[in-house]
């Protein structure tokens, strides 16, 4: 059993609806997508979605000719090799790229799914709902929390940010529609990095005095430990941050710190590899971790798990045209298949269209940080954004 | 596939390791048998636990699993029973898988740093110049661990006696000691004065909850890294010890935290930076997780002779380092002819 060879493919892919946060309140409809293949001499292909897969050509020599079962090992050889450059960018891209593919390959040459190659007892999630929704009317937003909460999801986050008294309004809607599946909806804000520790507070508390929050992500930048703790300290919420990280290693001065009381972990934390091992170090100190969203909610199957996972971001704009997957959502959380590895497969000929016939639309990925983050707030500009604003532009 | 049963049996003694042990054993539907070694004072506990939370389920989901034995925090006793299980649960599911253990944890083949440890304090240096001569005809090990005597002078004369001997095969060689559990202020004199003629790697100490700022000291006091966590039997016992910055070089026992929670405190210990040393088990199986413990060092050794109790495992020494075999699961065999497995078959 050796891998043999790999290769990738691009496209762009218009979603459903757009998504947006405070940094981009317009929002965009237009993602760029990758999907990369890893070969092995036995025909069986794994697969891993989303990342800087251009990366690889410079990574992929030390994993040729090896055994992908053992992906671990793997992960740790690619790892040493870009300690030099740092494990970010198109090397951190990279890295997670492959070795999301090796464990897919790993579980489908067990003829198992991924989740129980992992140690997880059984296929199931909880899952909270997240609309990306700065962009949407609050009749829209309302539409997106009710259908999550139709499938029994009773927990919501809300891009909240430029304008505070219409995002109380805005939490009023998604509580009001998450209510159908919970009592007492459980209810989140993102702020997208665009505070400072001390906008942070004085907002938080604002919303606190309305509103029980589970958790506030990104209160401030990702790295300030200090500013975080900050936040933790002055405020009710949970301080939830993470995902724009790239490993463990990027993780230890937030939790050595305290400065986070939920860690956000994802795929592009060095892969799964990386993933569980900053879940590990968070179990150890008694924190949560939540799963950040993906493509058909394939990073479930690592969350199913970790002991200490609490719920995963469920997005749902429609990224899996050429997707071929039977991952569901119900009862308020997502139940993966039994199929070998991540339960996926591409839909070549869907991916083909996709690429011979680009879908235009609206807004460029990843979009910039707005003006005044960190510093002070940028009201909205008429038309920025379809919901009524209580802030106005002199 | 699912767990149907568990047993017990038989009654063995290991160089290095406290009391009795005995064969565990998990059986399931598929006609195969997880196996593990499990301490005799704790039998009916585990075979209760199992019985109680493993019957049913699949074998495979060993890290699901493991969360469901966890018991009262600071049991020493249900620890060991619950890693006696996770290590069993861990060999059916690699056998069940047809592989050895390391390749269902995601490791390639096992070329693991190894350090042999001289069981107990030794009676002479003359009995200290003849094991490690005996250990290093097996092969030339890099790293030595003496456990101390209390007394500075023969305890440093003894190390470079292990550094005289192992440095006939290998240069250079780590030098280590087991300091156990002494009064800190006295610990922290005894070692200084030992380094000012020893230049040692690490130090390890028996320590546990309650002790983490005198090995704090200890971490301030002397020049090699403190070794510590050999006793802890949770994961999250590792906490304060990271947090609080007590140990330099965390310590794992399968045989107190079972593979999964060793899995789980050595990715914590690698957030902190910190590399991790596997204490030595019977069968050496501790070794199928070198290759996935993103900051392992080395494994220990007390045995490497293999002279002795009708277990072996599925391990061999090349060149210094401790090379895993390719047998399914952990890879234990238990030998039907040795007085060990004759005591069994009359039970």
């Amino acid at each position: 059993m050796r891998i043999t060879g790999y290769r990738y493919e691009t496209y762009r892919m218009k979603l459903d609806r757009p998504i947006a946060d405070c940094n981009l309140p317009e929002g965009l409809d237009l993602l760029p997508g990758s999907v990369l293949f890893i070969e092995t001499d036995e025909g069986v292909e794994g697969i891993s979605l989303g990342f800087g897969v251009e990366g690889v050509s410079a990574l992929f020599h030390l994993i040729e000719g090896e055994d992908p079962r053992e992906v671990a090992s793997l992960w740790a050889k690619v790892n040493d090799y870009i300690h030099k450059l740092g494990n970010e960018g198109a090397a951190n891209g990279a890295l997670s790229a492959l070795d999301i593919a090796l464990w897919d390959l790993k579980a489908k040459l067990a003829e198992e799914p991924l989740w129980r190659t992992l140690g997880a007892a059984e296929g199931r999630v909880k899952a909270y709902a997240s609309g990306l929704d700065y962009c949407l009317s609050d009749d829209e937003l309302f539409a997106f929390y009710r259908r999550m909460a139709e499938r029994g999801i009773g927990g919501g986050k809300l891009k909240v940010g430029l304008d505070i008294e219409a995002d109380m309004r805005r939490l009023d809607v998604m509580r009001e529609a998450l209510s159908i599946a919970s009592d007492r909806p459980q209810l989140m804000i993102d702020s997208n990095e665009y505070w400072s520790p001390k906008q942070a507070v004085r907002f938080i508390r604002r919303i606190e005095e309305e509103f029980d929050l589970a958790w506030a992500e990104e209160p401030a930048r990702r790295w300030d430990y200090a500013g975080l703790r900050l936040v933790s300290e002055q405020v009710g919420a949970a301080v939830a941050t993470g995902e724009n990280l790239n490993s463990v290693a990027d993780f230890y001065p937030l939790i050595a710190n305290q400065a986070v009381d939920v860690l956000n972990v994802a795929a592009g934390h060095s892969g799964i590899t990386g993933c569980r091992q900053i879940a590990h170090l968070a179990q150890v100190y008694g924190l949560p971790v939540s799963m950040m969203n993906c493509q058909a909610e394939f990073m479930a199957h690592l969350a199913a798990a970790l002991p200490n996972h609490v719920g995963m971001e469920v997005v749902d704009p429609g990224r899996e045209q050429c997707l071929r997957f039977d991952s569901y959502i119900e009862d308020g959380h997502i139940i993966l298949s039994d199929k070998p590895g991540l339960g996926i497969e591409i839909d070549e000929k869907a991916l083909a269209d996709l690429q011979a016939n680009p879908p235009t639309g609206r807004g460029q990925f990843p979009f910039a940080r707005r003006e005044g983050a960190g510093r002070y707030i940028l009201p909205l500009r008429p038309g920025e954004v379809p919901w009524e604003t209580s802030s106005r532009e002199p | 596939m699912k767990i149907t049963g568990a047993a017990a049996a038989g009654s063995m003694a290991f160089p290095g390791q406290a009391g009795l042990w005995c064969r565990l054993e998990l059986t399931c539907d598929e006609g195969l048998a997880g196996e593990s070694l499990c301490p005799v004072r704790v039998r009916d506990q585990a075979l209760t636990l199992a019985n109680d939370r493993l019957v049913d389920w699949d074998p495979r989901a060993a890290s699901a699993l493991w969360d469901r034995l966890a018991g009262n925090a600071g049991d020493d006793s249900a620890a060991a029973a619950r890693a006696s299980l996770d290590l069993a649960c861990w060999d059916l599911a690699a056998k069940l898988r047809g592989e050895p253990l390391w390749k269902t944890l995601g490791g390639s083949r096992p070329h693991a740093m190894v350090h042999v440890a001289m069981p107990g304090v030794p009676e002479s240096d003359d009995a200290v110049r003849r094991w490690f001569g005996n250990v290093a005809e097996v092969t030339a090990f890099r790293a030595g661990c003496l456990a101390l005597s209390g007394m500075p002078a023969t305890d440093a004369r003894r190390l470079a006696l292990i550094r005289d001997t192992l440095e006939k095969q290998v240069k250079p060689v780590d030098l280590a000691v087991d300091a156990g559990r002494s009064w800190p202020d006295e610990r922290i004199r005894r070692i200084r004065e030992i380094e000012r003629s020893v230049d040692l790697s690490w130090v390890k100490v028996a320590a546990g909850p309650g002790d983490e700022l005198a090995c704090r000291r200890l971490v301030d006091s002397i020049r090699a890294a403190v070794c510590v966590g050999g006793e802890l039997t949770a994961e999250r016992d590792f906490m304060i010890w990271l947090h609080q910055r007590a140990a330099n070089l965390i310590e794992l026992d399968i045989h107190r935290l079972g593979f999964t929670g060793t899995l789980r405190a050595a990715d914590a210990a690698f957030g902190f930076e910190l590399p991790v040393v596997l204490a030595p088990a019977p069968g050496h199986v501790q070794v199928h997780l070198a290759p996935v413990l993103p900051s392992f060092m080395s494994a220990g050794i007390v045995d490497p002779a293999a002279e002795n109790t009708g277990v072996f495992g599925d391990l061999r020494f090349v060149s210094g380092r401790g090379v895993m075999g390719d047998r399914p699961g952990a890879g234990l065999v238990f030998d039907r002819n040795s007085p060990a497995a004759a005591k069994e078959r009359s039970a």
